[in-house]
C-alpha cells in the first residue's frame, strides 16, 4: 500500500511540474509584455476573439469587458494600457445644480490619446407585431417616428405617424410596448447618439422629461419613461420582445440576436429616401461617411445623413481609446503589441467582423486607425493600406457593388403598396453572413491559422500545434483535480484499514 | 485559569470531587496556537465587516455629501446631471421581500412541519436534502427559469388577480399596462431562494419541541394536529418569526434572479402595484448600473449599497436576537 500512495504522490508531483512548465514556457513568447485594455461590453465579443486570435501569435493582449465608462475611467486611473468605448471622455457629467462633478477630460489630459475605430456595427430595430394572426414583418419607420416610440410620444401601433409610413397596413389598435436595456450598453450609447443627432427636438424634449438637462449627451443608460419596460442585456430584450405575450414590443438591439429568432427588424428611412435593413454591407456603405474631428472625436452625422440609398443611418464604431505618450503605465514595449494588435485587428481580424454580428470597417476608417497607430510610441511600422486583408479593402466584401435598393423600398407619398416582405427585404438578404453569434465564434477557431497567415503587413507566424498542446495539458489538469481527491480518498483509507488491523 | 467541565459541574455532586479531570493550568503550545487561530479566525470576520462598512462610507462619501438627506427622500436614479436618491429603490427592495416572503413563510412552515411531524422516518432525510438542495441551485438559474419557464405562466395568474380583486386599489392595473417583468414574478422566485433558510431554521425549531409535552397532548386524547396546534407550533414560534426575518435579509440582498427578471422603475406609483411591469432594488441597481456609472455614478451606487449593507446587518441581528430570545430559539444557532 505504501508503494501506491508513494505512486500517487509522485504522480502529483509529475502533473505539478508539467504544469509550472506550461506557464514557464507560455509567457516568453510575448517577451513578457501584456497589453491591458477594458471597456466596451458591446465590442467585447470581436476584442475577446482577436486577443485570443493574436495571443498565438505570442501577443498578449488582456482585455476586461466592464463597460465603456469604466474602460474610460480605467483610462485616466492608470489602470488599463487602452479603452474600448462607444462615447469619447465625456466634459458633460454635472449634477443637479449644473457643478461639473466628474470631467473626464481633464482628468484624462496626464495621458495623451488618440481614438481609432475598431469595430463597426448597426443598431436593429427588431419587433412583435401580428396582425390578422399573422407575424407582420414589413415595418417601415422614418427617425422621427422612431424617436417619437422610444421617448413614449407614440403609445399606439395604429398611430397616424406610423400609418403614414406604412400605407396599406392595417395595423392594430394596441399599444406598442418599447422595450429599453436595464444595464448599461454600448448599443443603447450608439441608438441615443443617433437620437441626440437626427431627431434633437424630440430627444431634447425628453430629457427633460425625464429629469436630465435639454440637450442631454448620448448615455448608456436609458432613461425609463411611460410605458417602458427594461431588461438585461441584449439576450434579455431579445427574449422580452420574442416572447408570445409581448405582441406590440419593439426594442433597440444588434442585428445578430433578432436574426437568431428569426424576428423581423424595422426598414428605417435613410437620407436617400429609401428604408434600408440593418445588413453588414448596409452599415459599411453607411459608415463611409464617418468623419473624424482634429481633436479625435467621430462625427457620425455625415453616417446618418449618408445620401446613399443603400445606407442604414443608425450606423455608428466604437473607439479605441490609445496612449500616444509612454506616461505611466504604458511604454514602448507596450506600444509595439498594441501596435501588432491594432494592426491585426483593422486588416485580418475584420474578416470575421460580419460573422461575429458587426460590420466590416470601411477603408476610410481604417485609414484613420493606421494614422492613429502612427502616433503610438513604440508602434511597428504603418503598411501600405493595399496590404491590409480587410475584406472591403481586398474586395471580398463588396461595398460599392452592393445591389442597388429596389424601387419597392422607396418612400412614396401616396398609399397603395401592398404588404408582404417580398421585394425589400430581398434587396438586402443573402448579403450579411452572420449566423447566430454564439455559433460562429467556436467554429471560427478552426480558420484562425489560415486568416492570420493572410494577413500580409503583420507577417506572424501560425502556431496551432502549441494551442493543440494547451488544450491537452487543460484536460490533463482538470482530469487531476477531479480525479485526485478521491484517489486520495481511496488510498488514506487503505492505508489507515492496514495500520488498525 | 480553572477552566471547570460544564457536564461535570451540571452533576453537581461534591463526593466526586476526586475523579474530577486534572484541570490544564499551564497551555501547551499547541494550545496556544490553536486558540489564537480560532479567536483570530473569529476576530477577522469582524474585522472584514468593519472594513467593508468603513469602504462603503469612504467610497460613497462624496456622493453623500452631494445629495444631503435628499438621498432618503428622493426616488429618481440620475446621478449624472440630475437628481438621485433611494426612496423608490428602497421601496422596491422591501416590495420583492415582501411578497417573497409571503409564498416562503407558509410553504416553509408546512414543509417543515412535515418534516418533523408528519413525514415517515424512512423519507425525512430525503426531503430534508431536498429542500437545502434548492439552496445548492445558483441564483442565476433561478432567474433565468424564472425569466423563460415561470414568467409566461405567472402573467394570467396577475391579469386574473388584477381583474377579479381589482377593487383593492394597489392590485387594480391600469388599462393597457403589462404585467410581465413586474415585483410579484421577482417576488415569487425570491420565495424559492429563501424557502430553505426558512425551511431550514423552521425545522430546527419545529424538532425541538420537548417530546414530554408532545407525548402528554396525545396521552390527553389530542389529534396529530392537535399536538401541532397546542404543543408544536406555540414553542417554535419565536423561531419562525427569526427565520422569516432571515429570509427577510436574504431576500433583501438577492441580486442576480432580480435583475433578471425585473423591468426597474423609479416611479412610486408604478412600483405600489406589484402585479403591473416595473420594479426594483438596491442590489439590481447596483448590479445593472455598476458598470456603465461615472466615478460619482459609481459613489452614488456605494451610497445605496450603504444603506443595503446596514439594514441587512440590522435585519439578521433583529432577528438572530428574536430567535435566542425565543423558548424555542434558546440552543439553536442560526
Amino acid at each position: 500500500m505504501m508503494l501506491f500512495t508513494r505512486r500517487l504522490t509522485a504522480a502529483a508531483v509529475s502533473v505539478i511540474t508539467i504544469f509550472s512548465g506550461v506557464f514557464l514556457t507560455a509567457s516568453p513568447a510575448s517577451a513578457g509584455v501584456t497589453v491591458d485594455g477594458g471597456g466596451s461590453t458591446w465590442s467585447s465579443i470581436a476584442v475577446t476573439q482577436w486577443a485570443a486570435d493574436v495571443a498565438r501569435q505570442g501577443l498578449s493582449i488582456n482585455y476586461q469587458a466592464n463597460g465603456s465608462t469604466a474602460g474610460r475611467v480605467f483610462y485616466y486611473s492608470e489602470q488599463v494600457d487602452f479603452a474600448v468605448s462607444e462615447i469619447p471622455f465625456q466634459a458633460e457629467y454635472r449634477d443637479a445644480t449644473g457643478t461639473a462633478i466628474t470631467n473626464e477630460v481633464a482628468l484624462a489630459q496626464k495621458r495623451p490619446w488618440v481614438y481609432l475605430p475598431i469595430v463597426a456595427g448597426g443598431t436593429s430595430f427588431m419587433y412583435n407585431l401580428v396582425i390578422n394572426g399573422k407575424r407582420f414583418t414589413d415595418l417601415r419607420l422614418s427617425p422621427d417616428v422612431l424617436a417619437k416610440i422610444f421617448t413614449g410620444a407614440i403609445n399606439r401601433w395604429n398611430d397616424p405617424a406610423i400609418a403614414s409610413e406604412n400605407p396599406g397596413v392595417a395595423l392594430p389598435a394596441i399599444p406598442v410596448k418599447p422595450t429599453i436595456r436595464s444595464d448599461g450598453s454600448g448599443t443603447t450609447a450608439q441608438f441615443t447618439a443617433y437620437m441626440a443627432s437626427e431627431a434633437p427636438a424630440i430627444w431634447s424634449a425628453f430629457c427633460r422629461k425625464v429629469g436630465l438637462p435639454a440637450n442631454c449627451p448620448a448615455t448608456s443608460l436609458y432613461p425609463e419613461f411611460e410605458g417602458s419596460t427594461a431588461q438585461q442585456f441584449s439576450d434579455g430584450v431579445a427574449a422580452f420582445v420574442a416572447a408570445p405575450y409581448n405582441n406590440g414590443a419593439i426594442t433597440y438591439v444588434e442585428y445578430g440576436y433578432a436574426k437568431q429568432r428569426s424576428f423581423p427588424v424595422v426598414s428605417l428611412l435613410n437620407a436617400g429616401g429609401y428604408y434600408a435593413q440593418p445588413t453588414a454591407q448596409a452599415v459599411a456603405i453607411a459608415l463611409q461617411g464617418a468623419r473624424i474631428n482634429p481633436d479625435g472625436t467621430q462625427v457620425l452625422a455625415g453616417v446618418y445623413r449618408n445620401p446613399d440609398a443603400r445606407a442604414y443611418p443608425v450606423s455608428s464604431y466604437s473607439y479605441m481609446i490609445a496612449p500616444t505618450t509612454t506616461a505611466k503605465p504604458f511604454s514602448t514595449e507596450k506600444g509595439d503589441v498594441l501596435g501588432k494588435f491594432i494592426l491585426y485587428f483593422l486588416c485580418a481580424g475584420q474578416q470575421k467582423a460580419a460573422q461575429l454580428g458587426y460590420s466590416p470597417l470601411p477603408k476610410n476608417l481604417v485609414q484613420l486607425g493606421f494614422d492613429a497607430v502612427a502616433k503610438i510610441p513604440g508602434a511597428p511600422a504603418v503598411p501600405a493600406i493595399e496590404s491590409c486583408s480587410n475584406p472591403t479593402i481586398t474586395g471580398d466584401f463588396i461595398t460599392g457593388a452592393a445591389p442597388p435598393p429596389p424601387a419597392s423600398a422607396k418612400k412614396v407619398a401616396v398609399a397603395g403598396i401592398g404588404s408582404g416582405s417580398s421585394g425589400q427585404t430581398g434587396g438586402a438578404s443573402g448579403v450579411i453572413g452572420g449566423t447566430g453569434v454564439s455559433g460562429v465564434i467556436s467554429g471560427e477557431r478552426v480558420v484562425d491559422g489560415q486568416l492570420l497567415t493572410a494577413s500580409k503587413p503583420l507577417n506572424l507566424k501560425s502556431s496551432s500545434d502549441q494551442g493543440a498542446l494547451g488544450y491537452l495539458l487543460i484536460a490533463l489538469l482538470l482530469g487531476s483535480v477531479v480525479f485526485a481527491p478521491p484517489l486520495t480518498a481511496v488510498a488514506m483509507r487503505r492505508r489507515r484499514a492496514k495500520s488498525s488491523s | 485559569m480553572q477552566v471547570i467541565d460544564p457536564s461535570i459541574a451540571l452533576e453537581g455532586t461534591t463526593p466526586i470531587e476526586e475523579e474530577r479531570v486534572r484541570p490544564v493550568t499551564r497551555r501547551t503550545g499547541a494550545d496556544r496556537a490553536f486558540r489564537l487561530t480560532t479567536f483570530g479566525a473569529g476576530t477577522l470576520t469582524l474585522v472584514l465587516m468593519g472594513v467593508i462598512g468603513l469602504f462603503l462610507l469612504v467610497r460613497s462619501w462624496s456622493a453623500i455629501s452631494a445629495a444631503g438627506l435628499s438621498f432618503f427622500t428622493t426616488s429618481a436614479w440620475q446621478p449624472d446631471g440630475g437628481a438621485f436618491g433611494i426612496a423608490a429603490v428602497l421601496l422596491g427592495t422591501f416590495l420583492i421581500a415582501f411578497v417573497a416572503l409571503g409564498f416562503a413563510v407558509p410553504l416553509a412552515a408546512g414543509g417543515a412541519l412535515f418534516i418533523t411531524d408528519y413525514a415517515p422516518s424512512k423519507i425525512k432525510t430525503p426531503l430534508v436534502w431536498l429542500v437545502d438542495l434548492l439552496a445548492a441551485v445558483p441564483s442565476l438559474i433561478y432567474g433565468l427559469w424564472g425569466r423563460a419557464y415561470l414568467q409566461p405562466k405567472i402573467i394570467p395568474i396577475s391579469e386574473w388577480i388584477s381583474t377579479h380583486l381589482g377593487f383593492i386599489p394597489f392590485l387594480k392595473a391600469k388599462p393597457g399596462a403589462g404585467f410581465a417583468a413586474s415585483t410579484f414574478i421577482a417576488g415569487v422566485v425570491v420565495a424559492l431562494m429563501v424557502l430553505p433558510i426558512c425551511t431550514a431554521v423552521m425545522r430546527e425549531v419545529f424538532s425541538q419541541a420537548p417530546a414530554g409535552e408532545k407525548e402528554g397532548a396525545l396521552a390527553l386524547g389530542g389529534t396529530r394536529w392537535g399536538v401541532v396546534r397546542d404543543v408544536v407550533l406555540p414553542f417554535g414560534r419565536g423561531g419562525m418569526v427569526g427565520a422569516s426575518m432571515l429570509g427577510l435579509g436574504r431576500a433583501l440582498g438577492e441580486t442576480i434572479a432580480v435583475t433578471l427578471i425585473i423591468s426597474p422603475t423609479f416611479d412610486i406609483t408604478r412600483l405600489t402595484h406589484p402585479l403591473e411591469t416595473g420594479g426594483n432594488s438596491i442590489a439590481s441597481l447596483i448590479a445593472l448600473r455598476f458598470s456603465e456609472s461615472s466615478s460619482f455614478g459609481i459613489s452614488a451606487l456605494m451610497a445605496a449599497g450603504l444603506a443595503l449593507f446596514v439594514i441587512t446587518l440590522l435585519v439578521n441581528a433583529v432577528a438572530s436576537l428574536v430567535v435566542s430570545r425565543s423558548r424555542s430559539g434558546a440552543s439553536t444557532e442560526i
